[in-house]
């Protein structure tokens, strides 16, 4: 993953320390040649010096070895000089180590020259009034010991600065990049609320075109999603009363015929399929999280259960079960249509995969802070291998037709996990305490607790 | 008894005019809510049956129109809208009662003999389960022809689960039945009159579902 802090950071960090770097070696070029510059002067006015006390001690060209007097001081060994004979270039004056013959070519001028292991440099005059030849040399690397001493002297304190200048990079490009930050919070926090607009107040310039473009998008997204959510609306309405015209068309033929044949009950039984389909449908599609906007409330768990079963007790009646709500008033914090659809599916369940004659137990119970709504049947139960498939979209135990011959959907456990998770609630599976059949228990988180 | 019928869908209103009228009900349907206004301010219906979904105007908005020109005949929303919010809405608005599409013509025929008999209008006064007959005109109740003296609260409760038959009636509905009938209601009035019930009938007439209620079987 690139990251622009680093980017910034790491171009500007190494720009700036290339170009410091760069300075810096001009600097030293420039320095040393003044110095060369300063030095040779030196150098000349040494020269100058030498001459002056070759003139005094009134030596000349045809002097003979044993006149010349020693040069009074030995000499510094960074230091050296010779003064020879122009004739034979036998040196009448030199410094302790210096040997008899001249060093170098009798040519005036500055140039460089090797000896005893050492670059000298090295300054060749003729004295007119004497017509000897003077040399003086000194040695460079003391020259180039200074020059270092002030090269190191000046980057000493950019090096050192480097890491300074570092943190002050770092927090300049941390601060510059803040509104990026700020800006992917803002659109972070759009996925869990609303989708409104991010204000533009305070965003800066550089990024107001991102951050309308987000918008725009955000417009978009919301309206589609209120799309989707009029679509679902518009089909419920669309798809129910068409049903609710065929059913009530259905019914009439039914009632009109003395003998019901054998196709129209299969119709019947069809559309019966169809309307359950297209309702589990319209539940499934309503809880979907993306679009679902709970509205969660305190309720009576305990009392939604009492009229989903009272509702549907019509079916039971029909199949000669018998049914019981255990348990008491019990509140809870959630979304009455979700519970409400939650119940309803797992008691539908019940109804359907219980033989006739058979026993469904509801219950409703607080256990260690948290609310269990359990249902229980006397069916023939699943095995625990399906536990989890269950919950598939469109899955059916034992294939599309159950052996209780029972036609359903497939979609009210999906319903039920969807409402579950919506809850934040865990949802179980396990044997009945009839001896056969299935209980599912869900169990509500404890701050699910209503007042 | 004089139904008007509102509904958009031809289909559909075609369905329920044929079933009601087939159950002794005359029927009147129209099909969009300006029609409504007009036909209702000359001659209005008993019971108004009334499709939330009109091509001209809300359903709500034409019962809260009716309603504030003062007709307080008995309105049954039909809609296929399926928010409580818009149940709750609904009769807040007036309706007496609420119906979700798709259901079933029957369920409609009884919710409309209920309003019926709310207003008095009922011709049939008898209801039979089994052996016992309720007279609800003439608050009598026989079983096997012989009359069974039943008080005022009995009979009111026996009255309310034979007309419900094969569907569960729970004690706080029977509580708020007869409390809305002005009979005084203690904690245990509904157990004590049912076990009366039982005690004057057959025992087995009236059963107790744990936890939810007590229902009659349809015999």
């Amino acid at each position: 993953m690139s990251s622009i802090r680093i980017f910034l950071i790491a171009a500007l960090l190494s720009s700036i320390t290339l170009v410091i770097f760069v300075a810096s070696l001009r600097g030293y070029q420039s320095s040393m040649d003044e110095l060369q510059a300063l030095f040779d002067d030196q150098l000349l006015q040494k020269a100058e010096l030498l001459g002056h006390y070759v003139r005094t001690q009134q030596l000349v060209d045809t002097v003979p070895d044993a006149a010349v007097v020693p040069f009074p001081a030995g000499g510094k060994s960074s230091l050296l000089y010779q003064v020879w004979r122009d004739a034979d270039r036998h040196s009448v004056l030199r410094s302790a180590g210096v040997p008899e013959t001249a060093l170098l070519e009798s040519a005036a001028g500055f140039q460089e020259m090797n000896f005893h292991g050492y670059r000298w440099r090295a300054l060749v005059l003729p004295d007119a009034a004497s017509g000897l030849w003077l040399l003086l040399a000194e040695r460079d690397d003391l020259r180039y010991k200074i020059a270092d001493r002030v090269v190191i002297a000046v980057l000493t304190p950019i090096v050192l600065g480097l890491p300074v200048l570092a943190l002050i990079i770092w927090w300049v490009v941390s601060r510059g990049l803040r509104p990026i930050s700020r800006l992917a919070t803002e659109l972070e926090s759009r996925e869990a609320g609303g989708l409104k607009a991010i204000e533009l107040q305070g965003v800066p310039r550089e990024l107001e075109v991102l951050a309308n473009s987000a918008n725009e998008l955000l417009r978009r997204l919301e309206a589609s999603f209120q799309r989707e959510k009029r679509f679902a609306a518009d089909a419920a309405h669309e798809l129910r009363t068409p049903i609710a015209a065929i059913r009530v068309h259905l019914q009439n033929l039914v009632d009109e015929l003395d003998e019901p044949g054998h196709s129209l009950q299969q119709l019947a039984e069809g559309v019966e399929r169809l309307s359950h389909l297209v309702e589990q449908t319209l539940v499934l599609n309503r809880v979907a999280p993306d679009q679902y906007m709970a509205n969660f409330v305190p309720l009576d768990l305990y009392g939604i259960a009492q009229q989903v079963i009272a509702d549907r007790y019509p079916q039971v009646e029909a199949r000669q079960q018998e049914i019981q709500l255990e348990g008491a008033a019990t509140g809870i914090r959630g979304d009455r249509f979700g519970l409400e659809m939650l119940v309803l599916n797992l008691v539908s369940n019940a109804i359907k995969y219980t033989p006739v004659s058979g026993k469904i137990e509801v219950g409703v119970y607080r256990l260690a802070d948290r609310v269990h709504l359990y249902v229980m049947d006397s069916g023939s139960g699943i095995p625990e291998s399906e536990y989890q498939r269950v919950f598939e979209r469109f899955y059916r135990v034992g294939g599309d037709r159950h052996n209780s011959g029972v036609t359903g959907c497939g979609l009210g456990l999906s319903i039920v996990q969807r409402i579950v998770a919506l809850h934040g609630a865990e949802i179980e599976l396990g044997p009945s305490r009839f001896g056969s059949g299935l209980k599912v228990t869900v169990i509500f988180p404890r701050d699910s607790r209503s007042g | 008894m004089q139904i008007m019928l509102v509904e958009d869908d031809a289909l559909l209103a075609d369905g329920i005019v044929r079933a009601l009228k087939r159950d002794g009900f005359a029927v009147n349907w129209l099909s969009d809510g300006r029609s409504v206004q007009h036909s209702l301010v000359a001659e209005a219906p008993d019971v108004l049956v009334l499709d939330l979904g009109l091509p001209d105007m809300d359903g709500l908005e034409l019962l809260a129109w009716l309603r504030s020109k003062g007709l307080q005949m008995p309105v049954l929303i039909l809609t296929a809208r399926d928010s409580t919010s818009d149940k709750v809405a609904g009769l807040d608005k007036g309706a007496d009662d609420y119906l979700a599409k798709p259901f079933d013509i029957q369920e409609l025929s009884a919710r409309l003999r209920a309003l019926e008999r709310r207003l008095g209008m009922e011709k049939q006064t008898e209801i039979r389960i089994g052996a016992v007959l309720l007279d609800t005109a003439a608050h009598r109740v026989t079983v096997d022809g012989n009359e069974v003296p039943l008080s005022r609260r009995e009979f009111m409760l026996l009255k309310a689960l034979m007309e419900a038959a094969g569907s569960i009636q729970t004690r706080q509905a029977l509580e708020s039945k007869l409390y809305s009938w002005g009979e005084e209601v203690g904690s245990n009035t509904v157990e004590v009159h049912i076990h009366n019930l039982r005690k004057k009938l057959a025992a087995d007439l009236i059963q107790t579902v744990r936890g939810i209620g007590y229902t009659i079987r349809k015999s």
